[in-house]
């Protein structure tokens, strides 16, 4: 008789533990203790074990849903400007540098070069263009297609004789673990 | 229609996305078993920490860290040598509880770490047979290639491991005649007490504190700030996989401060074609950055002050990424968000590829 009420009532509260633990918390003692007051004589020590349980369960950390995700939407890319010729002084202070729109025409025409049409077309969103840093988004299908165009390309001239080019950073499917990666050298000193 | 294999090498990383209850904290017992804590605290060396808390949540949060110290980190360059003799065995390794990392990218150069008092050590094929110590083959057995490299670990708080034992003498041996040149590493002393006299000083290390950078009174747009209700439910994988994946983006733009979610930006869609996504609700928001050699258990402390110390419907979103590795420079992450209005459940996604 009294094991059946039990689980009767031990049912619905793990099910509903996993929204409201702290209501079911507290329901379940007052009708455990009122259980109790009314069959003490009983068994009065089995009751007394499921009181101290059903605390620390509802107050424990518990995993709702997981999920992995192995191929998101998009990629991201860091690129930055240089000079390939590091070596002519004059360079290194007047590289110039970047806007959304100028950017956008290098990497293009990287990619025009290298994949014709196909590449042109290919969907770049400019996320952030600082100084000569810049960081875009492609799909993710694109981005080996995309970083071997950049690699590949031999740059450009830009102010008559001044050649330029730009340089894969880094490159991966999660963004904030590129942003992560920002400033590591700088602890090495 | 191009040639191009679709997960490049630079796309080997995954995300495990965990969606939660994080249960009560009580300060005097903190959790250190249950899933988001254990993960936090089980990462090995951490690069940069960023956190992004709503502007008013701000002096709650400046007040905790005002009274704790910044961490610091020591850069020192001594040889393996140097570490495995004299005082700074018995102090650091045996005694003490240090954490260091030498430079070199992992998988590519011979890289040495010191965590818990085992020493591991990474190498190529040349150094593992110099050495003369037994190891096992590191990585996949599959993809070893033509440049198969090894993992050499030592657990040097083991009784054997003191001057005179066979196996600890070997390593002498290996330090002094294979790795005897001194390389730059990063230190960390994990205990509270600093042995007297300190034996890091005749190596002169450079002390740096990772002093946080504050970024104050961002106007953004902000997104959804809370799962969706049939993200549990049965088909709500999908709904769970969407909204994080967004969601993970815009915190990542936010971290690197791109104009794409400020208030106000008017970019041509011919450049950008990214849309924050939600109802465009404004705030104002504020991100702190830790940079350096950070250790977890640092990390797992200042995750645990937010927590009790923050509002509980206040949102927050805490990042930690650790030191690139690999050959295209792979980091893991792992970034822990509260919901907005919804105490005690957590998101987490946890970045990284199969080592």
């Amino acid at each position: 008789m009294l094991k059946q009420s039990n689980t009767n009532l031990k049912s619905p509260n793990l099910t509903e533990s996993t929204t409201f633990p702290n209501t079911t918390f507290t329901t379940t003692t007052t009708t455990k203790t009122t259980e109790m007051s009314t069959e003490m004589d009983i068994d009065p020590p089995t009751t007394n074990i499921t009181i101290t349980t059903k605390p620390t369960k509802s107050s424990k950390s518990q995993t709702l849903t997981q999920t992995t995700i192995r191929s998101p939407v998009f990629s991201y890319a860091h690129l930055s400007l240089v000079s390939p010729f590091p070596s002519s002084s004059s360079s290194s202070q007047n590289t110039p540098s970047l806007d959304d729109l100028t950017a956008r025409h290098y990497l293009t025409t990287a990619l025009r070069q290298f994949l014709g049409d196909t590449g042109a077309s290919l969907a770049i969103d400019m996320l952030l263009v600082k100084g000569t840093e810049c960081w875009v988004r492609v799909p993710r299908e694109d981005l080996a297609a995309f970083a071997a165009a950049v690699t590949a390309y031999p740059g450009h001239n830009v102010g008559g004789e001044e050649q330029m080019l730009m340089r894969v950073v880094g490159c991966g499917d999660w963004l904030g673990a590129l942003v992560g990666r920002e400033g590591e050298a700088r602890v090495w000193g | 229609m191009l040639s191009f294999p679709t997960p490049s090498v630079y796309q080997s990383s995954k995300c495990f996305v965990t969606y939660g209850v994080m249960g009560h904290l009580d300060p005097n017992q903190p959790p250190t078993k249950s899933k988001p804590w254990s993960t936090v605290a089980g990462q090995d060396f951490i690069n940069r920490v960023e956190l992004i808390i709503p502007q008013e949540a701000f002096e709650v949060v400046r007040k905790f860290l005002n009274e704790k110290a910044a961490p610091e980190f020591q850069r020192v360059v001594m040889s393996l040598h140097d570490i495995l003799s004299g005082d700074f065995f018995t102090e650091y390794i045996k005694k003490g509880n240090v954490m260091m990392l030498s430079e070199g990218r992992k998988g590519i150069d011979n890289v040495f770490t010191f965590r818990n008092g085992i020493l591991t050590m990474l190498l190529d094929k040349e150094a593992y047979e110099r050495a003369g110590l037994v190891g096992k083959p590191d990585g996949v057995k599959g993809k070893r290639g033509l440049k198969p490299r090894w993992v050499v670990e030592v657990d040097l708080t083991s009784s054997s491991m003191v001057p005179g034992k066979k196996g600890f003498d070997r390593l002498i041996y290996a330090s002094k005649n294979a790795f005897n040149t001194p390389i730059t590493w990063l230190f960390c002393n994990l205990s509270s007490t600093i042995p007297n006299p300190d034996p890091l000083a005749p190596h002169s290390p450079t002390r740096c504190a990772a002093e946080p950078s504050v970024l104050e009174n961002l106007d953004a747009m902000l997104p959804t700030l809370k799962p969706p209700v049939d993200a549990i439910g049965p088909e709500g994988r999908e709904e769970l996989e969407y909204f994080s994946t967004e969601l993970y983006e815009w915190l990542s733009l936010v971290r690197l401060q791109s104009p794409r979610i400020q208030v106000g930006d008017q970019v041509d869609p011919y450049l950008c074609r990214y849309q924050v996504p939600g109802d465009g609700q404004q705030g104002k928001i504020c991100k702190l950055t830790w940079q350096g050699f950070l250790a977890p258990s640092w990390c797992r402390e200042i995750l645990l002050n937010l927590v009790a110390e923050l509002p509980s419907k206040t949102w927050f979103s805490f990042s930690t990424t650790t030191f690139s590795k690999g050959m295209a420079g792979d980091n893991s992450e792992i970034s822990l968000f509260r919901p907005q209005g919804a105490p005690g459940e957590y998101v987490m996604w946890e970045i990284k590829s199969h080592e």
